[in-house]
């Protein structure tokens, strides 16, 4: 940048900037210059790089067109920055720039300050549908479901798909009434051959309670009389506990 | 001449994937003839504090684009050392004349790209404010990105790279995600294109005649697959080829500022699938570009040699 650069050799010539690159103060409609802008100490430097004098190939003697760049890229877009400074004559015109004139995006690439978004609004609504309200009941009693989530296979379709699937024929064929519509679906599941369990609650948990207790109960009995009794205990519990099959 | 040296050490610096082709020598030397500033404008605080109020807010907001509306001076006389080309000219005009030279539109859609989970976005709180516009809506907290401007912005995309990879542009593929280094890489060579995947050094392209030597060729179309580092900061690279008035594509996930990127593409940019379709598309166009070009050359050879005899 500042030197290091060998090729310097013309640059004590004096230099008088190309006409129209300073450019007069933009101005308003009815004449007025336009006051500076926030922010107040930007500057623009154009760091003009011409070859006058290093001969290389058959361009050597000619004038080369000067390439310079504005850095500024909180000013405008790239495209506006390097059309005005085409136009002044500073720069050589890029390989995109008539493809970009050609095709411009949607928006203008300009800078614009990240503030974030104050109160309590959400431009963006929610997503939903009328189903939705089929599935969450579908998803509070019965819980995640039996079949897990295939996500590798692009049609999959999940244990409440089909529960809502279900619940929309019944309902458009309008012979249920609409509270017993959810039972009914669960039944025609499971004649289907779908198996659904309820979430957590009494009808598959009891009855394992209930069995299970008066076994503990008949154990511990076992026990604190054999411990009254004294020796006898260990080979008696050995014997039940290989008569008791392992339920697995 | 290699334009991106082979890392230095400890995986730092550009990788080179030198294409099989042989570039153009740079045109022009480099000598730096250092201007003063032309214009260096400073008011006292107490103005500068009164002003910055009112005045300037209500000028944007009722002229935004005074500039572009003051009708162009004449164009400066062309320097002399522009070399017109007549064949290149028709060369190069003539695919800009079409909506769709290189059909792009062909390549994928909007099946495709819900198929690749492009429209699945970050949660709410993750929302950048400048992504709301491409949002479709909210499902149970999780953005949901609108394929319909994702087709649109991906057309315009993919038409750029197209036109940029015909002229014999440049491109430099950019992503910092570890887990999809290698695929950028690979895209990369296989369109016989550049890629940088690691550690972005400071003055790449703000300082490239100082760290690669004059006479570097800066790359005409930075492409990101992923517009985050690895720390979820905006990479680096968006400002500097802002600052370098180079234009960019990048693929803007929820979380990202969309607003320095020339053409970008609101999509999905952390599911495998969405990253392979997106370099499988890239791939494509580049590919389909740079034959086209060949093509026409050689037609414009035959033409010439039938004249010429």
């Amino acid at each position: 940048m500042h030197g290091s650069d060998p090729a310097r050799a013309s640059a004590g010539a004096a230099w008088a900037p190309p006409p129209g690159a300073l450019g007069t103060r933009p101005r308003t409609l009815a004449g007025a210059p336009v006051p500076v802008q926030f922010p107040f100490h930007f500057r623009f430097r154009f760091r003009v790089r011409a070859a006058p004098g290093r001969a290389r190939g058959p361009c050597g003697g000619a004038a080369m067109a000067a390439t310079a760049g504005s850095r500024t890229q909180k000013i405008g877009s790239i495209f506006s920055r390097a059309r005005n400074l085409v136009r002044i004559g500073l720069l050589r015109k890029p390989l995109w720039l008539d493809v970009y004139a050609a095709f411009p995006p949607l928006r203008e690439p300009v800078y614009r300050v990240p503030r974030p978004r104050y109160g309590s609004g959400d431009p963006i609504g929610a997503v939903l549908y009328r189903e939705d309200a089929v599935r969450a009941k579908f998803y509070k009693v019965y819980g995640n479901g039996p079949k897990p989530f295939d996500l590798t296979q692009l049609n999959f379709k999940s244990t409440c798909q089909r529960f809502v699937e279900k619940y929309n024929e019944l309902k458009e064929e309008g012979k249920i009434e609409e509270e017993k519509l959810f039972e009914e679906t669960g039944k025609a599941l499971l004649a289907s051959g779908i198996l659904l369990q309820r979430r957590g609650v009494d009808k598959g948990a009891a009855p394992r309670d209930a069995a299970s207790q008066p076994q503990l109960q008949a154990v511990l009995g076992e026990l604190q009389d054999k411990r009254k009794d004294g020796q006898e205990q260990p080979p008696e519990l050995a014997g039940t506990q290989k008569e008791s099959p392992c339920p697995s | 001449m290699e334009r991106y040296p082979a890392t230095k050490g400890g995986g730092r610096g550009a990788t080179a994937t030198a294409p099989g082709r042989a570039r153009p020598a740079p045109q022009e030397a480099e000598s730096a003839a250092d201007l003063p500033p032309l214009l260096l404008l400073h008011r006292p605080r107490a103005l500068r504090r009164a002003r910055s109020m009112a005045l300037p807010r209500l000028l944007r907001a009722a002229a935004p684009r005074l500039y572009s509306t003051v009708p162009a001076p004449a164009p400066a006389p062309a320097p002399a050392g522009n070399r017109p080309r007549a064949d290149d000219d028709k060369l190069l005009t003539e695919p800009l004349s079409h909506p769709d030279f290189f059909s792009v539109k062909e390549l994928f859609t909007l099946k495709d790209l819900f198929d690749a989970r492009v429209h699945l976005g970050h949660k709410k709180g993750c929302r950048h404010r400048f992504m709301e516009p491409y949002i479709f809506g909210c499902r149970l907290d999780q953005d949901i990105i609108d394929l319909d401007q994702t087709m649109q912005h991906l057309q315009l995309a993919l038409n750029f790279t197209a036109h940029v990879a015909y002229r014999g542009g440049i491109i430099l593929f950019v992503s910092r995600r570890r887990q999809f280094c290698h695929l950028v890489e690979s895209t990369a060579r296989a369109c016989g294109e550049y890629a940088h995947t690691r550690y972005w050094q400071g003055g790449l392209l703000t300082n490239a005649h100082i760290q690669f030597g004059p006479g570097v060729r800066l790359p005409d179309l930075l492409i990101f697959l992923n517009t985050l580092n690895n720390v979820f900061e905006p990479h680096v690279a968006i400002r500097d080829a802002a600052k370098m008035n180079i234009p960019t594509v990048g693929v803007v996930d929820t979380n990202c500022n969309p607003c320095l990127i020339t053409y970008p593409i609101p999509g999905n940019d952390d599911s495998p699938a969405a990253v392979e379709l997106y370099c499988k598309l890239f791939r494509m166009t580049i590919i389909r570009a740079k034959d086209k070009r060949r093509q026409s050359e050689a037609v414009e050879e035959l033409q010439r040699k039938a004249q010429g005899k």
